[in-house]
């Protein structure tokens, strides 16, 4: 067997982004109480921009052709929803996007009436604010027995 | 709050979505990183890196014409690229596993699931900052050392004939 070789650098071997001692202070500003209030307000900021994004890609998901418009939608979703206040759009979509992941691992087509339940149900919890938080726990429960016994299934 | 050790720092955000440029731009601005580029996709990345010093990179995964990957890949092992060890954390909401590796093996220093969070994406910076890993170069492969948990005092067993005849620590 021909025997392979690695080389490792450490740390100290290449540049890095600041000192020991500066890395010491950085992590207390890191840290910090002032950082973490000065974080949810910069959070609170971008809800606006979040949630036209997120519209954009609703838009795109409602308007896709095949799964892989919507696979690519949702998980622009996923990273939009919770950013946007809509948590629970975000939550139906973390449920299509890992059916969708697991079918790909699996090598399988992905159930075409499943995907488009969960389109219906992220177009309603967008669009239906505080009705589709209240629901959001039963239709999540749900959809996840749904996808599990869908994935249960053997493949043809 | 004095100054941040984290002002004189130099970020890129690779990233082709507008509102995430702002908000990752937003949140290191929190920390005091304000001396901040940005670039709408990977190639338009590589052309910032080419022109300044970057001591961190926040990078999306799908992007056209050159992806998170493709670009993560272009700046460890091209004969061109500026810094080659530049802390990379890739941001995505395409976290199935296939993407996860590929990003791995890419040489990413850090993944980070979206949705972001202050808290998610200051915790990638404080691993960057306090527990720098070690690099390796390999056939096929240069970047941070994909091991996460590093056992010093490790004694065996060991898996491989050649085992402590291989290894060159720099």
């Amino acid at each position: 067997m021909e025997k392979k070789s690695a080389q490792l650098i450490q740390p100290d071997g290449y540049p890095q982004m600041m000192s020991r001692q500066d890395a010491a202070h950085a992590m207390r500003v890191l840290r910090s109480a002032q950082t973490s209030v000065k974080a949810q307000v910069v959070m609170e900021s971008f809800v606006p921009a979040a949630r036209t994004g997120m519209m954009a890609q609703v838009a795109a998901l409602e308007a896709a052709d095949d799964i892989a418009e919507i696979s690519l939608a949702a998980h622009e979703i996923r990273g939009l929803a919770e950013p946007a206040g809509l948590r629970a759009a975000g939550r139906i979509t973390d449920v299509l996007c890992r059916y969708l992941d697991e079918t790909q691992v699996q090598g399988r087509a992905a159930d075409k009436a499943v995907v488009q339940l969960h389109v219906s149900a992220i177009l309603r919890a967008t669009h239906a604010e505080d009705e589709g938080r209240a629901n959001c726990d039963a239709i999540v429960s749900q959809l996840n027995q749904l996808v599990g016994r869908k994935l249960a299934e053997r493949i043809a | 709050m004095s100054k941040s050790k984290f002002d004189d720092l130099k970020a890129l955000i690779v990233e082709d979505n507008a509102h995430m440029r702002t908000l990752l731009r937003g949140l290191l601005g929190v920390i005091g990183i304000r001396d901040i580029a940005e670039a709408g996709n990977g190639q338009a990345g590589i052309g910032v890196l080419r022109e300044r010093k970057c001591d961190l990179v926040l990078s999306d995964l799908m992007m056209q014409p050159m992806d998170g990957i493709d670009f993560t890949q272009a700046v460890r092992n091209s004969d061109h690229s500026p810094n080659p060890f530049v802390p990379i954390i890739m941001i995505t909401g395409h976290t199935e596993k296939s993407r996860v590796e590929a990003a791995r093996d890419a040489g990413v220093t850090e993944f980070l699931a979206k949705p972001v969070t202050a808290h998610n994406l200051f915790s990638r910076i404080a691993e960057i900052v306090e527990r720098p890993r070690a690099f390796v170069r390999c056939e096929g492969y240069f970047g941070p050392d994909r091991r996460r948990r590093q056992i010093e005092d490790y004694a065996g067993p060991w898996r491989r004939k050649e085992d402590f005849q291989d290894m060159d620590v720099c």
